[in-house]
């Protein structure tokens, strides 16, 4: 049975690392010890700052929370140190979770100052607590002990935690494969995914708890290694050590994680011993070294190294759709030529400005629907308060009778209506194929833990067959693999459409999917919309351009100014007095 | 004679969108152009492409000069100047900071300048020393204009000045800007309203889709039946 | 590193020239700690000027204006024992780092007149510093203001020629990347001060020593020497905001940088010419430092952080606030020193989450900003 070839570094990496203790000098094992343990709590923020976009400044006080609560168990308890880890993750869990809900109400570079306010405020609480040592903190901690030999020694040790670090790693690279996976990926556009039912927040915490978790695991092993937890291994500086590591691996992937620690430690270790030899001054070369590296990688090559590791590296083959798998359930769609969508009087101010007043009108299942209006006329603002990206001022709006004007897009989008974006937004690295699956987000139920533990892989397969389903129905079947952008913008926008009818919507709302299209990109679109009404799809569709419009929708309503000035068929509207007036301007002098 | 800014086959393109695909104009010394169009095709992309804030490709000649790869600034201190679509006034400094930091390259003649603004503005005479961001539309647009005539322009852009104002507003800017013409500074106005621009220019190109799709005298095509069909699509 | 002896050294060192009874609070012993917290106070409000000066210039979060404070106080207790100190080889080596930069820009561009201005800005202050300092005109006995104008000359530029060297290549970068770009350099800044200015803790002797008796109370010289400085200073950023033209350019370009490009201002310069006034203030505030607290090489991060907190009270963006805030810091500090003398730090950084709770739903600006 053949080992599929992106497999193979790592398992070259592994047998290195299992044979070591056997082949390599003594300060090789202990130097792959640390680095282990640092990449163990740099995974974490793979997860957290590489794929969610939450950069902390903090993690080394979870590590630090695990290293004291175990030291705490195992010494105040008399509990086996294996018994201390339950503890350990439970204590890191429940701060990350604490922490957590409140670092991720703070919005960009608060939230990182955040992450270092609680970074700090740990760091002082386990110098300053009573019964924790001070700052020479708590020693006599047991070792770990397997099969009667003491994990005291750096061979054994480091095989403990490079297997400890290959568990999450996989775990990791599974989760991160899965549906859960995709929407994290996806959540450094949280206005995105919650247009198609994903709870960011929630989500967003769950990794942030996971990163947590990683960092206390960490802790528990620190502190039955060395023998001692004292603060100073988990103050600021080791935090922004775990950043800088991380930064310098590349938070994009989980090898990333792995290769800043062991260019780090491997730098620092090499300075240590090769440059006081020259100037008789210790330690803080590293710093400088460190610092200028961090700062030419930010300014030259901000994925980090690891990108350039991987292109002479054999890698992963995209996530393909099964060739056979259970379709999804789907939604029963309304009765043709029943009231879908209903705007009654809507209305949105803003302080002073009045965007939008008293407009209605209403959207029968089956029909193409175009909203235009001039530059300034109110449609993206009536956009954005049909799908709940605003609340209105006033009147109401209604999807097959129910009231969604005070609803958020994640209610909306499980009521049946998905949509696509004026500024198209796909997640450029990741393929055609994940970028529609993500649609189908609310068609599924598995989460996190699911993920990562390779429990949602039916639900997996079935989301990836679907999204296929829908890229071969808009005709962009051949690009599954594709990295989404790297399509032209009309594809782009094709693509966006697949996405939203992976979500198996009774009302499909396009943002100007013309703007910018060339001639036959626009006639392309134009095919696919009358095909889609064909079969049933409600569409309205926001849009600028007439020419695209008039020959291709039901009905047309137009704005200016905030207000309907006009509804009708399209030969109707474009003979319209006012219709003209309102793009021609109608200045006379 | 050569004008005073020639434009061959520009392309400009931000992200994956080609907002305009091989333009050519020009603009004579001392003339108005008007470049109307509906929204969307490509104008305001134009306008910022030529005064340096998006890379372009494509030919730009200035005053006999290449532009290729002259900053923002560099091309302000040439007098090639831009009142951009959402005017970018300081909002919270006075009309007359605003002003002043009009004439940051052109101090020598900012007296003068500073006069002559406030007389055709009076309202802004009025309003020294409010916040600008506290200001009606229509007289952020006249500030904003004000703003880029104390730079002492040689060549000033407009991006849409009609843009969200009431018509009186709009007529007295165009007249403002017919006298601008007057005393020599040549004038490229960006303008969806098309019947507006039409009459203050000399010249007017029609955009559709990122090219040009018509172009000639602006009276001609001011009753031309093509120009409305580009608005409001091919009966 | 150790960090474990500076933490304890740092404790042990922190701001007070009076040690308080550790007994009941009453009025005189209040007094005396409003007036240690306003004298620490006043240098966070300094510093905090700065941060926000620089945020609303260049979108950098300037992480390391404490350690412009640390450094400078160094010189100057270095200078005041009549040593000559390591900071020039320190200046001159950031120097030599901006010369590299700016030449591989101008080799990439092809115009190399921009390089005279960064030469002259790069090895000037070094070469007048390792002159004066060497010369014997600047040995221990030298006037006070002598030795300031020198730590003024050789911290002071620091900041601009950092500012050539990490932030200016990134000026399109998001506001998170130029963060991370300033905690790096302040980590660098931190291994450099090391290794010129050794492990010791300085503490300079105070400009004026002792007590100016006004009746109910007896306040210290030196504050009323600092609030006169600080005062001098704010003034003069007054005026240089509200009425010269680069003030007003400077404004412009924190305001709106699209806008200012468009009137012909160099957002390049604007961020040199903020970072330069940043360096002069952090450098000035080290001066006053000095007398109060014991410092060492890396001192400065704490300090940079209390200011910070003053500067997050004002979304960044207010300057009154922010020195409203750095104040209340300085006196809150004191007051927390005071009751809980270990858990003061912890109190002071917990603090700070609500705040910066507060100002992240508050503050509306965040909400064009994408990761």
């Amino acid at each position: 049975m053949g080992v599929p070839a992106h497999r193979i570094p790592a398992l070259v990496v592994g047998a290195v690392i299992v044979l070591s203790p056997w082949i390599m000098p003594v300060w090789v094992v202990t130097l792959l010890g640390y680095i282990g343990l640092n990449a163990i709590v740099c995974l974490g923020l793979v997860l957290l700052t590489g794929m969610v976009g939450i950069t902390s400044f903090g993690q080394a006080a979870f590590v630090g929370l695990g290293a004291y609560v175990s030291a705490l168990c195992v010494l105040g308890f008399g509990v086996s140190p294996w018994l201390t880890l339950p503890a350990a993750l439970a204590a890191s869990g429940l701060a990350g979770a604490l922490i957590g809900w409140l670092t991720i109400r703070l919005s960009g570079h608060y939230l990182v100052l955040g992450t270092m306010a609680w970074g700090l405020g740990l760091f002082y609480l386990f110098g300053n607590l009573q019964g924790l040592g001070g700052f020479n903190g708590i020693a006599g901690v047991p070792r770990l002990e397997a099969a009667g030999l003491s994990l005291v020694e750096p061979a054994p040790f480091m095989l403990l935690v490079w297997a400890v670090l290959a568990v999450l790693l996989a775990g990791t690279t599974i989760l991160i494969n899965s549906r859960a996976g995709r929407a994290i990926r996806a959540l450094r556009d949280p206005v995105m995914v919650e247009s198609f039912g994903v709870q960011s927040a929630t989500l967003k915490l769950k990794v942030f708890v996971v990163a947590a978790l990683f960092a206390g695991l960490a802790g528990w092993l620190h502190a039955h290694y060395l023998g001692h937890v004292s603060p100073s291994p988990f103050g600021i500086n080791a935090s922004v050590d775990y950043l800088f590591m991380a930064v310098i691996g590349g938070t994009g992937s989980p090898a990333g994680a792995v290769l800043g620690p062991a260019v780090v430690e491997s730098l620092r270790t090499l300075l240590r011993d090769a440059v006081p030899a020259l100037k008789g001054v210790g330690g803080n070369f590293e710093a400088i070294v460190f610092g200028a590296l961090v700062i030419l990688l930010l300014q030259r090559a901000s994925g980090g190294l690891a990108p350039y590791l991987s292109r002479w590296l054999p890698q992963r083959p995209p996530a393909r759709a099964p060739a056979m798998a259970q379709p999804l359930p789907r939604r029963s769609l309304p009765a043709t030529g029943s009231a879908l969508l209903e705007v009654r009087g809507l209305g949105k101010r803003f302080g002073g400005l009045v965007a939008l007043q008293g407009v209605s009108f209403d959207i029968r299942a089956g029909e193409i629907v175009a909203l235009i209006g001039p530059n300034g006329a109110g449609k993206s603002t009536l956009f954005n308060l049909v799908t709940g990206v605003l609340p209105p001022s006033e009147g109401e709006v209604l999807l097959q009778g129910t009231r969604i004007e005070t609803r958020p897009p994640r209610a909306i989008a499980a009521l049946g209506v998905a949509r696509t974006f004026q500024h198209v937004r796909l997640r450029p690295t990741m393929t055609c194929l994940e970028n529609v699956a993500i649609g189908a987000w609310l068609r599924g139920r598995s989460g996190v833990l699911a993920g990562a533990l390779a429990l949602s892989r039916r639900e997996d397969a079935q989301s990836l067959f679907e999204a296929q389903r829908q890229l071969d129905r808009v005709g962009l079947g051949a690009q599954a693999d594709a990295p989404a952008g790297s399509l032209a913008l009309g594809s782009q926008r094709v693509l966006e459409i697949a996405r939203a009818l992976a979500a198996d919507p009774s009302l499909l709302m396009l943002d100007e999917p013309a703007a910018g299209l060339r001639l036959q990109e626009k006639q392309a679109l134009a095919a696919l919309l009358r095909e889609l009404k064909s079969q049933g799809v409600t569409v309205l569709v926001v849009e600028h351009d007439m020419d695209f419009v008039m020959n291709l929708v039901d009905r047309v309503v137009v704005l200016q100014f905030g207000t309907k000035i006009a509804e009708g068929t399209p030969d109707e509207v474009r003979r319209d007095p006012r219709v003209i007036e309102a793009y021609l301007g109608g200045l006379d002098d | 004679m050569t004008a005073l800014l020639e434009v061959t086959d520009l392309h400009v393109a931000y992200g994956k969108v080609e907002a305009v695909r091989g333009i050519s104009l020009s603009v004579p010394e001392g003339g108005v152009v008007a470049i109307v169009g509906p929204n969307g095709a490509g104008k305001s992309s134009m306008l910022n492409a030529l005064a340096g804030a998006l890379p372009a490709s494509g030919e730009v000649r200035y005053a006999g000069r290449s532009l290729a790869g002259l900053p923002v600034e560099d091309r302000v201190a040439a007098g090639l100047c831009l009142v951009p679509e959402r005017r970018e006034l300081f909002a919270d400094m006075t009309v007359a900071d605003n002003l002043e930091l009009g004439a940051f390259l052109a101090r020598s003649h900012r007296r003068d300048n500073l006069d002559w603004v406030l007389k055709v503005f009076p309202r802004l005479r009025e309003r020294l020393q409010q916040k600008a961001g506290t200001l009606s539309g229509g007289e952020q647009q006249m500030l904003a204009l004000g703003r880029a005539l104390l730079s002492a322009p040689r060549l000033l852009m407009l991006d849409e000045p009609s843009l969200g104002l009431a018509p009186l507003i709009v007529r007295e800017i165009f007249r403002v800007v017919r006298q601008l013409s007057e005393r020599g500074v040549s004038l490229l106005i960006v303008e969806q309203n098309a019947r507006v621009a039409l009459q203050v220019a000399d010249h007017a190109y029609v955009i559709e889709n990122g090219s040009v799709a018509l172009s000639g005298p602006a009276g001609e095509l001011a009753r031309d039946p093509r120009v409305a069909a580009a608005y409001l699509g091919a009966a | 590193m150790n960090a474990v002896a500076y933490w304890s050294k740092s404790r042990a060192a922190h701001s007070g020239s009076t040690s308080p009874d550790r007994g009941r609070l009453n009025a005189t012993i209040a007094t005396l700690l409003v007036q240690d917290g306003l004298t620490s106070g006043l240098i966070y409000a300094l510093l905090a000027v700065s941060i926000v000066l620089v945020f609303l210039v260049t979108r950098v979060l300037w992480v390391p204006a404490g350690d412009m404070v640390a450094f400078a106080a160094l010189t100057m207790s270095l200078l005041r024992q009549g040593i000559a100190p390591n900071t020039v080889w320190l200046l001159a080596g950031l120097g030599l780092l901006a010369v590299i930069v700016q030449a591989w820009r101008c080799h990439r561009s092809g115009e190399w007149r921009s390089l005279r201005g960064v030469l002259l800005l790069a090895l000037l202050p070094p070469l007048l510093g390792y002159v004066i300092t060497r010369s014997g005109l600047a040995g221990a006995e030298a006037p006070v203001l002598v030795h300031a104008l020198i730590t003024l000359l050789l911290v002071a530029p620091m900041a601009p020629l950092l500012y050539l060297t990490a932030f200016r290549p990134l000026t399109e970068a998001s506001v998170l990347v130029k963060l991370i770009a300033a905690v790096a350099t302040h980590y660098m800044l931190v291994g450099f001060g090391l290794l010129f200015f050794g492990a010791e803790g300085l503490r300079t002797p105070p400009f004026i020593s002792g007590r100016l008796d006004v009746g109910i109370t007896t306040l210290s010289w030196h504050l009323l020497l600092s609030l006169a400085v600080s005062i001098v200073m704010i003034a003069a950023l007054w005026v240089f905001f509200e009425r010269t033209l680069w003030g007003k350019a400077l404004r412009a370009t924190a305001l709106n940088r699209f806008g200012a490009r468009l009137v012909g201002i160099r957002t390049e310069r604007a961020g040199l010419l903020a970072f330069g006034i940043a360096g002069l203030i952090g450098a000035l505030s080290g001066l006053m430092i000095g007398p109060i607290a014991t410092i060492y090489y890396d001192s400065g991060f704490l300090i940079g952080l209390k200011a910070f907190i003053g500067v997050v009270c004002a979304a960044m963006a207010s300057f009154p606030v922010a020195v409203l805030g750095a104040l209340a810091v300085g006196v809150f500090e004191a007051f927390a020193s005071f009751f809980a003398s270990a858990l003061k730090e912890a109190i002071v950084f917990v603090l700070l989450v609500p705040i910066l709770l507060w100002r992240s739903l508050t503050d509306h600006s965040l909400h064009g900003e994408d990761d």
